[in-house]
C-alpha cells in the first residue's frame, strides 16, 4: 500500500498556475478572478493587497508576467489580470486595512531606506507589533518610486496601507555607517538603501549575516540587489518573514527558490472568447469585469476529474480519496475506527483510464484494489458487495457448466476457444457458433468454458484468486498448452496480467490472422443504422484487438463509426463488480457511456453488450456480425443466465463429444412459481430461483413460518452464502407461489440459545 | 368490528410478539427489540424493517 500512497507526492492538482507561478507575489489569481469575476471587489482587494502590499502602486507598475504565462495567450489573448487588478483597486469601496490587536513584542527592528522595499518590509512587521524604526536620508519616502508615480499619488497609497500601524519614521538621516545603529537594541536589521546605495560591505550573494561584533543580523534586498520596483516588494516581504523566522527560531534564511511550473493545463476548457476591452478609461465595468475573468479557465491539473468515474461521481479529489483509503486500511481497534473508503474502494471500476491519463502516473485502480485486499484480509469487507459474483464464478467452474476438451477425436490442442463465462450464460449462441466454425477450420481446436477468476481478483480475495488461477493453469495443461483464443476482453486482459505463461490472443485478432472469415461477416442481416465502435476498457491498451474489429468490420456489409472520444472512456458499469456496493454508481457510469452517441453500438464485450441492453441502448455484439446472429434487445436474469450454462454445456458436450449429461432431478421436490413483481425484484437483488428454494426448502426441514393473516402469505428466512433471504408466498395447490422476497447483511444470531430456549445454535 | 389481522408462528400458533433478539455484522453485535414467537423465538422481520433502518444501520456499520 505504501508505493501507492507515496505517488500521490506527485500530484498535480495542488501545482500553481502558471499564472500563479509567474506571479512574484504569487498572487492567487483562481480566488482573485473569482471575486472580481462576481464583482465582489472588496474581497478581491483584500486577496490583492494580502499579497502586493501597496495594491494603487503594483496595479499601475507590474510588468504582469502573468499574462506571459497565461495559457489562452497563444489562442486569443491571455486574460488581462492587470486590468482587472486596476478594476479591482478603482471599484472597491473598503480599503482601509484591519487593526489587529495583538500584544506588542519586545524585539527592535531597523529598517534602512523607506523605499517600497523597506517600506514593505517595515509595514508586515509593525503588522506583528514588532517595534520598527525606518532610516530615510531623504526628505520624502518612496525611494525609486518618483521616477514612474507622482509624489501625491504614491504617498496617498503609502499612507492608505500604512496608517493603521505603529512604527517610527525617521527622514533626514542618512546611515553611514552600521555603527550608527549600536546601543539602540536592534536586533535585526533590513538594509534597502535602494539602486547603487549604500550595502555596507554585505557579500553581494549573503541571504542574511550576523554582525557579531554590532550584536544584530543583517539583510539586504530591494533595488541594493538589482530589484526593480515590484519584486523591491518582494524583497521586502520576503526578509520580514525572515526577520521574524529569526527572532523566533534563530534561522533567518530567506527562501526565494523559484518552483517549477509543473501545471498540466485542461486546453479543452478554452473556448474561443478574445479579451474585452474596458470602456471607461482602462477600468472595466462591472459586466465587462465579469465577461474578462470568466475567459479565465482557472488552470487546475484536473484531467483525473474530467476522466475517472470515480472521481466525477463522488465529486472528490484523488488526494482527499487518498486519505480516505489511509483512514480504512490502518490496522486500529478502536471504538471510534472509520473506514470511510469501504465503499469507494468497491465501486472502483477498475478501468484503467485514470492511469491511461494522469500526468503523474497515479495508479489509482491499484490503490482501489489494494484497499479491498486489505479490507478482505483485515475481514472488514461486507460479503455481499462480491458474494454474488463469487457464487456466480462458482457456478460457472462448477461440474454443470465448465467445460474442458480437446476437439473431438483428438489428444490435445494446439489452440482452445475460450469464451469466458458470461457469454455462454447471456447468449448460448454465440459460443456455440464461434466454436462451431473454429472446430470445423481449424485442427485441434480444444474448447475451455469457465470463468477467468477475475471476479476473485475484484473481491480482494488473494487466496481464491491463487487457487482459481492455479486451477485455470491445471485445466491449460491438461489440454496440452493451447493458445487460447478469447472472446471477452477481460478475460484476456486479466490472463495477461496473471498468467503470462498462457498465450492468449483475441477471436478477433486470430480472424484476421488465420485470413479465414465466417461466412456471416458478409450475409449478416444488420442493416440501416450506422453503429458506433463501442470499445471495452480492457481493450483500450489491446490495439491488436482493436485494430482486428476494425479490420473485420471493414470487411464487413455493416457501416461503422468512432465514437468522438474514442477509447478515452471509462466502464460499461460491469468492471470491478461494483453494482452491489453501488449501485448507483453503476448506473450512473452505464448512463454516460450510453449518452455518448445517440447511434447504437456496436462492441465485442458481453458485459458490455448487456449493460446497454438493459439500459434500452440498442448494441450489436461483434458475434452477431460475424456469425450472422440476430441481436438481442433484452437479456437473460439470473436464474436464466445459469439455466443457459447448463443447457450450452449439454449441447455441446452432445454435439461434439457424443456424451449426454444426466438430467438433473428438481432436487427441491417442489414448485416454485414466481410474480411478476417478485421476479423484477430478484433481479434487481440478483437473486436466483435456487435461491428462493433454499430458503423455502430450509424454513419447511426446521418448520418455521409466519403466517400473515392481513396478506394471507407465509414468510420464511433463511441466511445463503453471504446475505439474509426473506421469502413471501402463497401456496397453490402443491406449488410455492413467491410473492415477495427482501434481503439484508447483518446476521439474526442464536436466537434461541440467547433467549434460554434451546440449546441448539441452528436456526 | 373485526379484529386486527394477525402475525402468527406457523409452528406454535401463537401470536409473535415485540422481544430482544441479537445481531451481529462484520465483527459487532447489538441488540435490538423484533416480532418473535414467545414459545420457539422465530424471528419475523417485516420489509419495511428491513428495507429502511435496517438497511442504515448496516451501511454506518460498514464504514465503522
Amino acid at each position: 500500500m505504501e508505493k501507492y500512497l507515496n505517488q500521490f507526492e506527485d500530484c498535480r492538482q495542488k501545482e500553481e498556475p502558471a499564472c500563479v507561478n509567474a506571479c512574484p507575489f504569487h498572487l492567487d489569481v483562481r480566488d482573485f478572478q473569482d471575486k472580481v469575476g462576481r464583482n465582489k471587489y472588496d474581497r478581491a482587494y483584500k486577496r490583492y493587497r494580502d499579497a502586493v502590499v501597496f495594491p494603487e502602486i503594483v496595479s499601475r507598475l507590474c510588468q504582469a508576467p502573468c499574462q506571459e504565462a497565461c495559457p489562452r495567450k497563444g489562442y486569443d489573448g491571455p486574460v488581462q489580470l492587470k486590468l482587472l487588478e486596476r478594476t479591482c483597486v478603482a471599484k472597491a469601496k473598503k480599503k482601509e486595512p484591519a487593526r489587529y490587536n495583538l500584544p506588542k513584542k519586545q524585539q527592535k527592528i531597523a529598517v534602512i531606506g523607506a523605499g517600497l522595499s523597506g517600506l514593505a518590509c517595515a509595514l508586515r512587521l509593525a503588522s506583528k507589533k514588532y517595534e520598527v524604526v525606518v532610516f530615510e536620508r531623504e526628505r520624502i519616502l518612496g525611494g525609486q518610486l518618483k521616477d514612474f508615480m507622482s509624489e501625491k499619488e504614491y504617498l496617498a497609497a503609502i499612507q492608505l496601507q500604512m496608517s493603521k500601524e505603529e512604527y517610527q519614521l525617521i527622514t533626514g538621516m542618512e546611515i553611514t555607517t552600521l555603527d550608527q545603529l549600536v546601543g539602540q537594541s536592534f536586533q535585526a536589521v533590513y538594509i534597502a538603501t535602494g539602486k547603487n546605495g549604500r550595502n555596507f560591505g554585505a557579500t553581494e550573494n549573503s541571504g542574511y549575516e550576523y554582525d557579531e561584533r554590532r550584536g544584530f543580523a543583517l539583510w539586504r534586498g530591494g533595488a541594493l540587489k538589482g530589484k526593480d520596483v515590484v519584486t523591491a516588494i518582494v524583497d521586502g516581504t520576503n526578509a520580514a518573514a525572515a526577520i521574524e523566522l529569526y527572532l523566533k527560531t534563530g534561522k533567518g534564511d530567506i527562501t526565494e527558490e523559484q518552483r517549477v511550473a509543473r501545471m498540466v493545463p485542461n486546453l479543452d476548457k478554452i473556448k474561443e472568447h478574445g479579451p474585452v476591452s474596458p470602456t471607461d478609461h482602462g477600468v472595466f465595468s462591472d459586466e465587462e469585469a465579469a465577461e474578462e475573468a470568466g475567459r479565465c479557465v482557472k488552470c487546475q491539473c484536473d484531467v483525473c476529474w474530467s476522466h475517472c468515474d470515480l472521481v466525477s461521481y463522488y465529486n472528490k479529489w484523488p488526494s482527499k480519496m487518498r486519505e480516505e483509503v489511509v483512514e480504512t486500511v490502518m490496522e486500529s481497534g478502536s471504538m471510534l475506527r472509520k473506514s470511510p473508503a469501504v465503499y469507494l474502494a468497491n465501486t472502483c471500476t477498475q478501468c484503467g483510464l485514470f492511469e491511461h491519463d494522469c500526468p503523474a502516473n497515479i495508479d489509482m485502480k491499484g490503490m482501489m484494489l489494494e484497499t479491498r485486499r486489505i479490507l478482505h484480509k483485515q475481514q472488514q469487507m461486507p460479503p455481499a458487495f462480491h458474494g454474488f459474483w463469487l457464487d456466480d464464478m462458482e457456478h460457472a467452474n462448477g461440474a454443470s457448466s465448465a467445460v474442458c476438451r480437446n476437439a473431438p477425436g483428438s489428444e490435445w490442442s494446439k489452440y482452445a476457444f475460450f469464451p469466458g463465462c458470461n457469454m455462454g450464460a447471456s447468449q448460448p449462441e454465440y459460443v456455440e457458433k464461434a466454436y462451431g466454425w473454429l472446430n470445423e477450420n481449424f485442427d485441434n481446436m480444444g474448447l475451455l468454458i469457465r470463468c477467468c477468476g477475475i471476479h476473485a481478483q475484484w473481491a480482494g480475495d488473494e487466496q481464491l484468486r491463487k487457487r482459481l488461477l492455479r486451477d485455470f493453469q491445471g485445466d491449460w495443461e491438461r489440454l496440452g498448452r493451447p493458445v487460447l483464443i478469447a472472446a471477452c476482453p477481460s478475460c484476456l486482459r486479466f490472463l495477461k496480467e496473471a498468467l503470462s505463461e498462457i498465450e492468449c490472443v483475441s477471436l478477433y485478432e486470430f480472424i484476421c490472422q488465420q485470413g479465414k472469415l465466417p461466412e456471416g461477416i458478409v450475409k449478416n442481416n444488420i442493416k440501416g443504422d450506422i453503429l458506433a465502435v463501442f470499445d471495452p476498457c480492457a481493450a483500450r491498451e489491446n490495439h491488436g484487438m482493436r485494430d482486428a474489429v476494425r479490420k473485420l468490420l471493414r470487411l464487413s456489409a455493416v457501416e461503422a463509426m468512432e465514437l468522438e472520444q474514442e477509447g478515452s472512456y471509462g466502464c460499461c458499469g460491469f468492471g470491478g463488480d461494483v453494482a452491489v456496493a453501488s449501485p448507483d454508481f453503476a448506473d450512473y457510469v452505464a448512463q454516460k457511456r450510453v449518452a455518448m452517441s445517440q447511434a447504437p453500438y456496436l462492441t465485442y464485450c458481453i458485459n458490455c453488450r448487456d449493460v446497454f441492453v438493459d439500459k434500452n441502448k440498442a448494441a450489436v455484439h461483434m458475434l452477431d456480425i460475424l456469425f450472422d446472429i440476430e441481436s438481442r434487445r433484452e437479456t437473460p436474469d439470473f436464474s436464466e443466465r445459469r439455466k443457459n450454462r447448463e443447457l450450452l454445456k449439454k449441447k455441446l458436450l452432445s454435439a461434439y463429444w457424443n456424451e449426454e449429461m444426466p438430467t438433473e432431478e428438481n432436487k427441491y421436490g417442489f414448485i416454485l412459481t414466481v410474480s411478476e413483481d417478485a421476479r423484477k425484484k430478484m433481479r434487481r437483488l440478483r437473486l436466483v430461483e435456487d435461491d428462493i428454494k433454499e430458503v423455502i426448502a430450509r424454513a419447511r426441514r426446521l418448520n418455521r413460518r409466519v403466517y400473515d393473516e392481513a396478506s394471507g402469505t407465509y414468510t420464511c428466512y433463511a441466511k445463503l452464502n453471504y446475505i439474509t433471504c426473506w421469502v413471501s408466498y402463497t401456496m397453490e395447490q402443491n406449488a410455492y407461489h413467491l410473492t415477495n422476497v427482501y434481503i439484508h447483511r447483518m446476521d439474526i444470531k442464536l436466537e434461541d440459545v440467547w433467549n434460554g430456549k434451546k440449546a441448539k445454535t441452528d436456526l | 368490528m373485526g379484529k386486527k389481522p394477525r402475525l402468527i408462528c406457523d409452528a406454535c400458533q401463537i401470536e409473535m410478539e415485540e422481544m430482544e433478539a441479537q445481531f451481529a455484522y462484520l465483527d459487532k453485535f447489538f441488540r435490538h427489540k423484533v416480532l418473535r414467537c414467545p414459545l420457539c423465538g422465530q424471528v419475523y422481520l417485516p420489509q419495511e424493517l428491513v428495507e429502511g433502518r435496517m438497511k442504515d444501520v448496516e451501511k454506518t456499520m460498514e464504514e465503522k
